[in-house]
């Protein structure tokens, strides 16, 4: 047996770089962000069978009109279409970027219209500051997986600079070069639409996971002045439920947009993130979501989160990258589990 | 909610036992130092209300522990060699600094295990809560680093 006392004074060598303290503190001295609305976590409906509601029938709930183009950048071949990944290193040698490969796929039309066109909601609010304007535009929730994705812009008469994009897409405001950055209240990851952003008007959107008991909220974020700038609400209450399956006595939830795995329920290995995850329709094809042998990732936004007992167990939910037909699904495979899903589909 | 002063002393006391929880089961000194201050900043922001300094720090641990594990799912995480880190080290002999290879050599669920179990004082069933694992895992996971770290240092000079 080794000596206790050797390893404790050999991990008491480490310590927090001495800027944490610094930067932790410069976040802090502003006031604190205040006025945010706490509430009970909504119960996700656990149900067995497909849920088909009509959107119509939610009182303030107002319908996107036209979301095609929308629906392009969300789930379609916008962007950058196919890659192998991205691995890039910097001049010392360190693995600066990895980015596993993806692929994007054209846009089932009739799926979209019907699966998601009616579950997008107009959004109106806007917020802004120093010649920017961000302006909420609409937003695709889903209840049950707790996935979403929220679409604005961001206007600026003299121009929108400083924002860096990935080779995947995403966004990222580097504060060395923009003073500050549009930023959710849940976990997400924003993506910059292309294919109708201007010099002065840039359309974003945020694949996001409902973390947290918050309200969702888009406000502006100064780096400069490390205090939120403006906030405007999204009520996903007022959402209507799409279409979802619950499988595997709860343990998997999914929907159109995205999934829910309860890693424990299903007997996936706790102590390693899932590598393998896989959708098979019944008409032989599927939908790599994730291939961690592969180096192959199909998700926009993955999160693990939980863990703090029976009533919040650990969880990892991922965004698609693509509209999932769930009622065309035979198999869903997570590493070694296989959930047969719509048994009178037959297997593949 | 704490003042800020609160927060400075709790920030001191407690950044350095979250920056090596989050340093041995990331292995890297820049995630260790982000996610070190995002969890320093969940801390300022935090309305929970603790019943002493053991209930505070097994809650900064816990949200370490969820942060490294939602840091691994990120594609932008750093990847850096830790001999960089370690070589900036001060360790008290040799044998110091093989045993800390050594527990850095090891699979991050024994890795993880052991830390807590040795460097942090909890039992079994704390590292269970902690990890969000049953304390038999937790037991066979200290059973199997602990052999393979007598097999890893008596290969080396025999400080097991």
């Amino acid at each position: 047996m080794f000596d206790q006392n050797v390893l404790k004074e050999t991990f008491s060598a480490l310590s927090a770089s001495e800027h944490t303290l610094t930067e932790v503190l410069k976040m802090t001295t502003q006031r604190k962000r205040h006025g945010r609305v706490w509430r009970a976590l909504p119960v996700a409906a656990a149900i067995a069978v497909l849920l088909v509601t009509t959107a119509f029938a939610v009182v303030g709930f107002t319908i996107y009109e036209n979301p095609q183009a929308m629906i392009r950048a969300f789930f379609g071949e916008n962007g950058a279409v196919q890659s192998e990944g991205i691995v890039e290193h910097d001049e010392t040698g360190n693995l600066t970027t990895n980015i596993p490969g993806w692929e994007r796929v054209p846009v089932d039309e009739t799926l979209a219209d019907e699966l998601i066109s009616n579950y997008i909601s107009a959004e109106t609010g806007t917020i802004s500051w120093e010649g920017y304007t961000l302006t909420l535009e609409a937003n695709l929730y889903d209840s049950l997986t707790g996935t979403g994705i929220l679409y604005y812009t961001l206007e600026n008469p003299d121009g929108v600079t400083g924002y860096q994009v990935w080779g995947n897409g995403s966004v990222w405001c580097n504060p060395q070069t923009i003073s500050f950055t549009p930023a959710l209240s849940w976990a997400s990851e924003s993506y910059l639409d292309e294919a109708l952003s201007t010099d002065t008007k840039v359309y974003f959107y945020d694949y996001y996971i409902k973390h947290g008991d918050s309200d969702l909220e888009m406000s502006i974020w100064s780096y400069a002045d490390v205090e939120y700038k403006g906030t405007a609400k999204i009520n996903v209450a007022n959402t209507s439920n799409m279409v979802g399956l619950t499988c595997a006595d709860g343990s998997v939830l999914i929907s159109p947009i995205g999934i829910c795995i309860h890693e424990e329920a299903l007997g996936v290995d706790l102590d390693r993130d899932i590598r393998h995850v896989v959708l098979r329709y019944g008409d032989g094809s599927e939908y790599v979501l994730l291939d961690d042998a592969g180096f192959v990732d199909n998700s926009m936004y993955a999160l693990g989160q939980g863990g703090d007992g029976p009533s919040d167990p650990y969880r990892t939910t991922y965004v698609f990258n693509r509209i999932v037909d769930i009622s065309s699904l035979v198999e869903i495979v997570i590493d070694d589990v296989t959930i047969p899903v719509n048994e009178d589909l037959g297997q593949p | 909610m704490v003042t800020d002063e609160q927060f400075t002393q709790y920030a001191k006391q407690y950044m350095d036992t979250v920056f090596r929880v989050a340093f041995s089961y990331m292995k890297s000194r820049t995630d260790a130092d982000d996610i070190t201050q995002m969890v320093l900043i969940k801390l300022y922001r935090t309305d929970k209300e603790f019943e002493s300094d053991a209930h505070r720090k097994h809650w900064l641990i816990r949200v370490t522990i969820n942060e490294c594990k939602k840091a691994l799912l990120s594609p932008w995480r750093h990847a850096e060699s830790m001999d960089d880190y370690a070589s900036t080290l001060t360790f008290l002999s040799p044998e110091h600094s093989e045993l800390f290879y050594a527990v850095m050599d090891l699979p991050k669920k024994y890795r993880v295990a052991v830390f807590l179990y040795y460097y942090e004082d909890y039992s079994t069933d704390e590292i269970s809560q902690l990890l969000g694992i049953k304390a038999a895992t937790v037991r066979t996971h200290l059973k199997r680093g602990r052999e393979q770290l007598k097999l890893t240092l008596s290969e080396g000079n025999g400080y097991v």
